[in-house]
């Protein structure tokens, strides 16, 4: 008896190195790429691009779920404008046509969507939208995705489709609360546009760079005191209809 | 058969209390290692790239007496500057594994903590001696000569090693791939916070020399520390005040009688527009002059100009944008608006800024000696007509910085006068015969340094450095440096070094920390 229990243990402690490892052999599906996504809006913000800059290339990654394949695979997608959407954008208008087939390559597991987006005059009043949404195949279904739920009953899948928003935001850049209405006083948009452009200062730099590295607060003193004088020189209407002016601290 | 069990549990206990701890304690002396040898309460004083440091020490053990080998060694020079958050104490800054340290100094200027580290690698003890070492470079400080060579710029440098000895460097700007054009002036602007400038001014522009090895370069152009980055900055004045309680201003005025401001307290500041406005107002021409305080016993003083165009002392208080005309407390012996022309002002090391006023409608000479202080609390201390020789001849003016002593050059002579006994004319001191002036001066050694006597006693001699006249311009220039003595004794000449180039102007270069 004492020697059954003993090779019955024997036998436990075999079986229990065995270790089975399933590689996937299922159906393959595409997805937009989740990166740095929060739902499925990309949203460009041309205010952040200097003025004279009218086109932007928006790349919209697709990405394989499952394995890759030794041949191409081919997809397509639906670009949609709402029509009853008052903020739709138009092809031709707002982005350059461009094309709705596409493939995945052979041995790839990721491919992009290169769209050219445009910069239009109606931007500065309102936002233009539009959706680009995967077509499923047989080959490349929807089998990853994650999903919203819209209310109790509706579930969306987010990553299947990605809408391109479109404005002129420009957000108050963060160093603004420590120097920004002393020198440059009441802050707007159309204000730090106004000084980007007239000191030839990246908007990028203006909005999401910081005093330590990227802008220093004896250069922002100085932009403060410049454009005082330029504005003294060219009356400009700021958004509250009133003339631009700078702060106290640039007055002199 | 319950008291069975406890007084059982009883006994037990009462055994085991009785036990006397009888452990084996073999006290024995731990391996405590004496370091001596090391000079560990000043500084080890050397030259980049003409001395070496050698430190031989001594190691005392109680275990292994005098057996090194046992140990291992080693040296580290870390810089007093280096953020031990991001450089850390890292293997980079080991120098040395032997015993005995012989180190060619080749390191930048600036001071070091050293340490000796003595490690036992069977048992993992280590024991350590620190010290300190300030590296001197021929460029980290020192007396630039600035000279003429062709139309072109050059630096001498004189070196003081110690109280007798110098080292002299001759155009160091020789291999310089740079053209400077005529040079016209030096200034140094020391900044007790960090950030001084070291100018020079050739009719090219001007440049803050490179601060480690003084060369000069696109890179260093003036122009890209203003807003507007003029093609060309043309200073012809600098002073940074020192104490400001709200704000350390670097002001410089051009060429033009245009002063700018750089408030050196504020991160990436620049120089913007002209603050030679009255009070933001009228505009004035700034006469070629900044004074500032180097005593810091005075709580944010103003930094002193002049309004050529009103001819009157203004000054910039601390935390003002634009001078306004200088108030003055106490004995009033002259008016703000005096009406002259101002033709020399000297920042002295004792607090005092001397200014040289001519009349325009007689010629004469004037001193007026002010104490700068916060606002409105300026004082005047000295006030009089310059008396003495030649005067309507005068080339140069240079202020004793602990007497009341000014100084003139007139041609080959140099006067001096006593401004505490104006009724006494100057009185001539120096001449050099055959020889031309081109500099008298006395220098404020600002830094808080910790000064050696010798190097302290700078401050209060005079330089003069003179061209001999029809010889060649390499070698034609002379400086020499005087002890003054009070009671307006005869001057002592400490120094002479010849053979120096065409000399322009000589102003001396402070080590920064």
């Amino acid at each position: 008896m004492r020697y059954l229990i003993f090779i019955l243990f024997l036998l436990v402690a075999f079986c229990a190195c065995e270790e089975e490892i399933d590689a996937y052999a299922g159906k393959c599906g595409i997805y937009f790429d989740t990166k740095d996504m929060r739902l499925d809006t990309v949203t460009v913000s041309w205010g952040l691009k200097n003025s004279e800059l009218k086109e932007q290339s928006l790349m919209l990654k697709v990405c394989l779920f499952g394995d890759v394949a030794p041949y191409d695979r081919k997809f397509s997608i639906d670009v949609i404008s709402d029509l009853e959407d008052t903020l739709r954008a138009i092809e031709g208008v707002d982005y350059r046509p461009f094309s709705v087939e596409y493939t995945l390559p052979a041995l790839q597991a990721e491919t992009t969507i290169n769209i050219q987006l445009l910069r239009t005059e109606i931007l500065q009043k309102e936002a233009r939208r539009f959706t680009v949404r995967l077509k499923e195949t047989s080959e490349l279904q929807f089998l990853y995705s994650r999903q919203w739920q819209e209310d109790s009953v509706t579930t969306r899948l987010l990553d299947i489709q990605r809408v391109v928003y479109m404005d002129e935001n420009f957000p108050m850049p963060r160093w603004w609360y420590m120097l920004g209405p002393s020198v440059f006083g009441d802050y707007s948009v159309k204000k730090s546009i106004v000084i980007c452009d007239v000191m030839g200062i990246d908007r990028e730099t203006w909005a999401l760079g910081n005093l330590a590295s990227d802008l220093s607060e004896g250069y922002l003193k100085y932009v403060g005191k410049y454009m005082h004088r330029w504005l003294q020189e060219h009356p400009t209407e700021d958004e509250n209809d009133e003339l631009m002016e700078m702060g106290p601290a640039s007055r002199n | 058969m319950k008291y069975k069990y406890l007084l059982f549990l009883a006994l037990a206990w009462c055994v085991i209390s009785c036990y006397d701890d009888k452990g084996n304690y073999d006290y024995k002396e731990i391996n405590e290692l004496k370091i001596s040898g090391i000079e560990d309460k000043v500084y080890y004083e050397k030259i980049a790239f003409v001395d070496s440091l050698k430190i031989y020490p001594e190691i005392e053990s109680p275990w292994y007496n005098d057996d090194h080998e046992r140990y291992q060694f080693t040296w580290k020079l870390i810089p007093s500057t280096a953020d031990v958050n991001v450089d850390g104490d890292t293997i980079d800054y080991v120098v040395s594994q032997e015993k005995n340290l012989i180190l060619p100094i080749t390191e930048k200027a600036g001071t070091y903590r050293g340490f000796f580290i003595v490690s036992d690698p069977g048992n993992g003890i280590s024991w350590y001696k620190n010290f300190y070492l300030r590296v001197r470079t021929l460029t980290s400080e020192g007396w630039m000569v600035l000279c003429d060579k062709g139309g072109e710029s050059r630096l001498d440098i004189i070196f003081n090693v110690n109280e007798n000895e110098d080292m002299i460097a001759h155009d160091l700007w020789q291999e310089l791939n740079f053209r400077t054009g005529k040079p016209i002036k030096l200034i140094n602007s020391y900044r007790t916070g960090g950030g001084s400038a070291r100018l020079f001014i050739s009719e090219k522009g001007t440049y803050n020399m490179d601060k480690l090895d003084l060369h000069v370069g696109e890179d260093n152009n003036l122009r890209w520390e203003f807003g507007a980055q003029p093609e060309k900055v043309e200073v012809r004045a600098s002073g940074i005040s020192q104490f400001g309680s709200q704000t350390s201003y670097w002001i410089v005025v051009d060429k033009n009688g245009d002063a700018y401001l750089n408030d050196k307290k504020i991160w990436g500041s620049i120089f913007d527009f002209p603050i030679n406005k009255l009070e933001g107002k009228t505009p004035f021409v700034a006469a070629p002059f900044v004074g500032v305080n180097y005593v810091s016993t005075y709580s944010g003083p103003s930094v002193m100009m002049y309004d050529e165009t009103n001819k009157q002392f203004v000054e910039v208080i601390d935390g003002a944008s634009y001078p306004s005309v200088m108030k003055f407390n106490g004995t009033q012996l002259f008016s703000a608006q005096t009406g002259q022309d101002m033709v020399h002002l000297e920042s002295t090391k004792n607090g005092y800024n001397y200014a040289i006023l001519r009349d325009p409608r007689t010629g004469k000479y004037f001193f007026y000696g002010i104490i700068l202080n916060a606002s409105g609390k300026n004082t005047q201390e000295y006030y009089g007509e310059v008396f003495g020789p030649n005067l309507d001849r005068v080339k140069q003016f240079a202020c004793h910085h602990m007497y009341p002593y000014l100084f003139y050059a007139v041609d080959n002579k140099v006067y001096q006068f006593d401004m505490s006994h104006p009724d006494r004319e100057a009185k001539e001191v120096l001449s050099f015969p055959g020889e031309t002036i081109q500099v008298i001066k006395f220098t404020a050694f600002v830094a808080w340094e910790a000064y050696k006597d010798w190097e302290r006693a700078r401050n209060y001699q005079l330089l003069v450095a003179t061209n001999v006249e029809d010889k060649d311009e390499n070698g034609c220039g002379i400086v020499r440096m005087y002890d003054v003595p009070n009671l307006m004794g005869d001057l002592v000449q400490k120094k002479e070094h010849m053979g120096l180039g065409k000399i322009v102007d000589v102003t001396y270069r402070e080590r920064d920390k």
